[in-house]
């Protein structure tokens, strides 16, 4: 029983020696590539997985306008599942198979930490969108956000000044790893260079996904009935332990009146699901907030809203957090720094950085200098109001140059 | 690895249920998701190399779940109205508040594990889950139709699972990973109750629970696991079978 003619044969090893053919267009030398590192499952899904849209919806704007040194942008998307060693598996494929011309990616500094080494072994691009611990420097790195000299210094010192309540007490609550660690320790000499003693603060570590924070935040409790002076919350848990903490920090009746938390990396994203009415005064600082004024912003958010809707992107249309747009802000920096080149070659397009400036949605003007691949942001510090959103309650006047190394 | 005998995915959902009694006290509840983990074992048969097979095709079926979850209805959290009797707490002592929301998993999580226990012990379909776990050659000699049974307790374990997914809802945010955090910790409940046994499964969930959030204040969240998950090796170490060894024949 053979149903095998000579002829199907033929005409099947045809087909598949044509498919290349159909297939090939896709890969022609008229596009250029991006490669995204951004986790669309585990802990970092919610916040990361937007973030490949985003960079769609750049490249989509760049190639409406002719594309970048008359080729095409085609965005790279990989998962690498919230596990950090798999960023940097997944960022060598991206620039040793795909041959990508820059990698954007990574939330948390410890998938940074792990991709630098492929980045600078195969002398990639990477930009990264996330305001950090700095005490790095690397010229394959563009870090995009900011360092705490030009985001979380400025937040702590308008809390202990008489606008933000006088903090003088602190509880630092964070996830286990680089980013969280390097900021409290960053935050403990600041404090000792102000004259606090060591007594007023106090530092707990989570796992990464912890959920379970009864216990932490009765902790605070007693830390802010034990007396003394004003006591906050310094926030640096990550992903899906933002949102379960804030949960427990109303129901076992904390109130930001009494004690305030400072999420570091809270945006709006987290608070999507909650009841936000028992936490309006908590704080965040980025270098971007989604209530940001101008016309600039406004037109982006439309325009986020329409491609959610357009690529049927399972996001809330209506929520934009500051990694979004500092990654739309990566991929025309980048676009920038390629047309200003000439070409696509990381050392030519790093050599054209010195100088690029680019007008972003958060209504500041981004700077790059001469010195470091750090880019110049504005200072936002949000405060959480009732409808799931923060509300801009100071920003600075320009662009703090940023400062990678903390002197403390 | 010993995994379970018959209705282990039984055990394994109830366990999940369960283990939201620790939240009260700590640690380890268990999740929607969860319903996963019972199907772990839902082809468990006797010999290992099955177990394993039922084990990874839990896995990517687990995998298979969320992912499905994800496209069509996103990762965002989703909002649930905690009923306002599930919010706030009472103090109790000095500044030790005990919250209505852990106190309603816990009773809730007392009332499954009471109600699946008399379903065992008092209905036919209890009488035929028994009968296979303790000798499946016989039960299956004696008219019981050993397919059926294995899978209506998983379907009843799933339902569990669904169960404690509900009663996490109040405490923690819905979203499709909100049960990934526990996938591990109540299949260790199962393995340290005992397989095949509810009272070794409460009796491990609480017990994990106490440990981890005894420990916590005093050396750190990060410790507690370390040191909760060194205890369980030397448990296992010492009662391979578990705190509360399954009737039946080996």
């Amino acid at each position: 029983m053979n149903h095998l003619t000579r002829r199907a044969v033929l005409a099947g090893a045809g087909a598949a020696l044509a498919a290349p053919a159909i297939i090939r267009p896709g890969w022609a030398a008229d596009t250029v590539k991006l490669g995204c590192l951004f986790s669309s499952s585990g802990t970092m899904a919610n916040l990361e997985g937007r973030m490949n849209y985003v960079a769609r919806m750049a490249a989509d704007e760049l190639n409406a306008a002719g594309g970048v040194l008359g080729r095409q942008v085609e965005v790279v998307v990989t998962n690498p599942a919230s596990d950090w060693p798999t960023y940097a598996q997944m960022g060598r494929q991206l620039l040793q198979e795909q041959k990508v011309a820059a990698l954007l990616g990574c939330w948390t500094s410890v998938s940074r930490k792990s991709v630098l080494p492929v980045v600078e072994q195969n002398d990639g691009l990477l930009f990264y969108p996330l305001h950090f611990e700095g005490e790095e420097n690397s010229k394959n790195v563009v870090y995009m956000n900011s360092p705490p000299s030009s985001s979380v210094l400025p937040a702590v010192d308008y809390l202990m000044g008489a606008d933000g309540g006088n903090a003088r007490r602190f509880f630092m609550l964070g996830s286990d790893y680089v980013w969280p660690r390097t900021i409290n320790k960053i935050l403990k000499a600041y404090w000792g260079t102000k004259g606090i003693a060591a007594s007023a603060w106090r530092e707990e570590y989570v796992p990464f996904g912890f959920s379970n924070f009864q216990n932490l935040v009765g902790q605070i409790r007693g830390f802010a009935n034990a007396g003394g002076e004003q006591p906050i919350v310094v926030l640096t848990v990550v992903g899906n332990s933002i949102p379960d903490f804030l949960r427990e920090y109303v129901n076992q009746g904390l109130k930001p009146t009494e004690v305030p938390v400072l999420g570091l990396d809270m945006v709006e994203a987290d608070l999507e699901g909650l009841n936000t009415a028992g936490l309006v005064g908590n704080l965040n600082c980025w270098a971007y907030l989604q209530n940001a004024p101008g016309p600039r912003n406004q037109k982006w958010l439309a325009d986020w809203a329409a491609y959610v809707k357009k690529a049927g992107a399972p996001y809330r249309p209506d929520v934009a957090i500051d990694p979004m747009v500092s990654t739309y802000d990566s991929v025309h920096l980048w676009a920038l720094a390629a047309k200003k080149a000439g070409s696509f070659d990381v050392p030519a397009v790093r050599a054209a950085f010195p100088g690029l400036s680019f007008d972003d949605p958060s209504g500041y003007t981004l700077t790059m200098n001469a010195e470091n691949n750090y880019v110049g942001r504005g200072v936002f510090i949000g405060s959480v109001n009732d409808a799931q959103g923060f509300d801009v309650l100071w920003q600075s006047k320009g662009t703090p140059k940023p400062i990678p190394f903390s002197p403390a | 690895l010993v995994i379970p005998r018959l209705p282990g995915r039984l055990w394994l959902g109830l366990a999940a249920l369960l283990c939201c009694a620790g939240p009260a006290w700590g640690q380890q509840p268990p999740a929607d998701r969860a319903a996963v983990l019972a199907m772990l074992c839902s082809e468990g048969g006797q010999e290992v190399p099955k177990a394993v097979g039922a084990l990874l095709s839990g896995v990517a079926a687990d995998l298979l779940l969320v992912n499905v979850v994800r496209v069509t209805f996103g990762t965002q959290n989703l909002q649930f109205q905690t009923p306002t009797y599930l919010s706030g707490g009472m103090r109790v002592v000095g500044d030790f508040l005990v919250t209505w929301n852990h106190l309603g998993a816990i009773l809730f999580a007392i009332a499954a594990a009471l109600a699946t226990s008399a379903l065992l012990r008092f209905t036919d379909l209890g009488l035929f889950i028994r009968a296979v776990t303790q000798n499946r050659s016989m039960a299956g000699c004696v008219g019981v139709s050993t397919r059926r049974v294995d899978m209506l307790a998983f379907g009843f374990g799933a339902g569990l699972a669904g169960l404690g997914g509900l009663a996490l809802s109040p405490i923690y945010n819905v979203n499709p990973t909100m049960g990934s955090g526990f996938i591990i910790d109540s299949f260790m409940v199962v393995v340290l109750g005992g397989v095949g046994s509810l009272w070794g499964a409460a009796l491990a969930s609480l017990g994990i629970g106490v440990v981890n959030v005894g420990i916590e204040p005093f050396y750190g969240a990060v410790a507690a696991k370390v040191i909760a998950l060194l205890l369980i090796i030397l448990l296992i170490q010492w009662r391979p079978e578990g705190l509360v060894a399954a009737k039946g024949r080996r």
